[in-house]
């Protein structure tokens, strides 16, 4: 199978970048925009993603194309295959990752890349150790089943995944408005990292921030509230381990309390979500923040 | 990847934290004042207006409590506070210098001198109705 892979290629840009950010937080006196700690967790989460991605490429890859195999007709390598395929890759990545923002199981695999309380170019890099046993693959596998050649697939899911680093800085305000339009950009992305309520659980997109216009999750980014990042219960520590697993150990002690008939609920319910109602989903939150803007607004 | 890349992104990974540290993105915030405390503790998703209030004595972090009984915590966490709900997993005690607390993820002593026990029993309740 012919794959390329253009990640070991962005790497030298993506130091380059991130240490201009920092010279550039420096300067402008951010000096919360970063944390040698923090920065250190993001980074050592990065080299662990290649790792990881690289076993589970192991498993993947041969899946991909033994589904391709069952294909009605093979899409080839045209070059019209390569930007169909890499819209209808973005469109399962939309998918992916709102399964991974509203499915617990895939959240904790995902919510590593949330836990920062910053939001720069490291962040970006802040990547999952688990997303195979989360089997965040099965999205790209229709792609296959259509036709798309593998090797097509994982070259345009790798250039999607290096797209998304730009957007991960507070440098850069708004673009242009056609681009703010179609595109995912800082602005756009930065509502995504918020823990604000209004913010919660929107603004999925990974390349075309179009899917979320259609499917009802966008929200704007407003110039008069300050964003706080992170995740609803931030995490609080800087051991990388506890960064890459937290949410599965949380998993498993809830699931180990839980009465038989809701065990299987605290894997496939939203994040926050307990038979009890002792917690909060985003949805919970979203609508409690609605309800007191609209008390103040009255008021 | 070959070797080489390896160890190359391994020194870019060093030189980026190494060169963070060095330009100061280092070191623990501070709390100004009780508004400070305050206004963060409203941050907390869905909002909290906090009715009594213990500042940390160098500014270190606060404790916040409710008309309802909840209690907010705000301890740092690296350049930016983390504001925290107290509620299920945390622990806390009190010592001479402060009081405790203790989560599975993390553990921070406020240096509480003030109202130690009032501090002590709102925690408690918060964290056994949580």
């Amino acid at each position: 199978m012919t794959a390329f892979d253009p990640l070991p290629y962005a790497i030298p840009f993506f130091v380059a970048l991130i240490a201009l950010e920092i010279v550039w937080a420096r300067r402008t006196g951010r000096q919360r925009a970063y944390e040698s700690r923090d920065t250190a967790v993001s980074l050592g989460m990065g080299m662990g993603s290649l790792v990881a991605g690289a076993l589970a490429a192991l498993a993947t890859v041969p899946l991909l194309g033994w589904v391709h195999g069952f294909a009605p007709f093979a899409i080839g390598w045209a070059w019209w295959a390569w930007a169909l395929c890499f819209i209808l890759d973005d469109f399962a990545y939309y998918w992916q990752h709102r399964t991974g923002h509203r499915v617990r199981w895939f959240w904790a695999a995902h919510v590593n890349h949330h836990s920062s309380q910053h939001y720069n170019l490291s962040t970006a890099l802040r990547q999952t150790w688990t997303s195979f046993v989360a089997l965040s693959f099965i999205f790209r596998l229709p792609l296959a089943l259509i036709g798309f050649e593998p090797g097509m697939i994982l070259t345009c899911a790798a250039f999607n995944l290096i797209y998304q680093f730009w957007i991960h800085t507070e440098a850069i305000n708004r673009m242009p408005r056609w681009f703010e339009a179609v595109m995912n950009t800082p602005s756009h992305h930065r509502v995504h990292h918020a823990t604000n309520g209004r913010y919660l659980d929107r603004n999925y997109a990974g390349t075309f921030i179009v899917w979320d216009k259609l499917f009802g999750t966008f929200e704007l980014e407003r110039d008069d509230e300050v964003i706080r990042y992170g995740i609803v219960h931030q995490l609080g520590s800087f051991n990388i381990v506890k960064a890459a697993f937290h949410e599965w150990a949380d998993i498993a002690r809830d699931v180990r309390s839980a009465p038989w008939k809701h065990k299987l609920s605290y894997m496939w319910r939203e994040p926050g979500w307990t038979h009890d109602g002792s917690r909060e989903t985003s949805d919970m939150i979203r609508q409690r923040t609605a309800l007191a803007e609209q008390e103040t607004a009255e008021s | 990847m070959s070797l080489a890349a390896i160890g190359a992104t391994i020194l870019a990974v060093l030189f980026l934290i190494g060169l963070a540290r060095w330009l100061g993105f280092a070191g623990k915030p501070q709390l100004t004042d009780e508004a400070e405390a305050a206004a963060l503790a409203a941050s907390l998703p869905g909002g909290f207006a906090a009715r009594d209030i213990a500042l940390d004595c160098v500014g270190h972090g606060a404790l916040l409590a409710d008309a309802d009984g909840r209690v907010a915590v705000i301890i740092p966490h690296g350049a930016h506070f983390m504001v925290r709900l107290a509620g299920p997993g945390l622990s806390v005690t009190r010592d001479a210098t402060g009081i405790t607390l203790v989560d599975p993820l993390w553990k921070f002593q406020l240096a509480i001198e003030d109202d130690q026990g009032f501090w002590i029993e709102s925690l408690e309740k918060a964290i056994a109705a949580a």
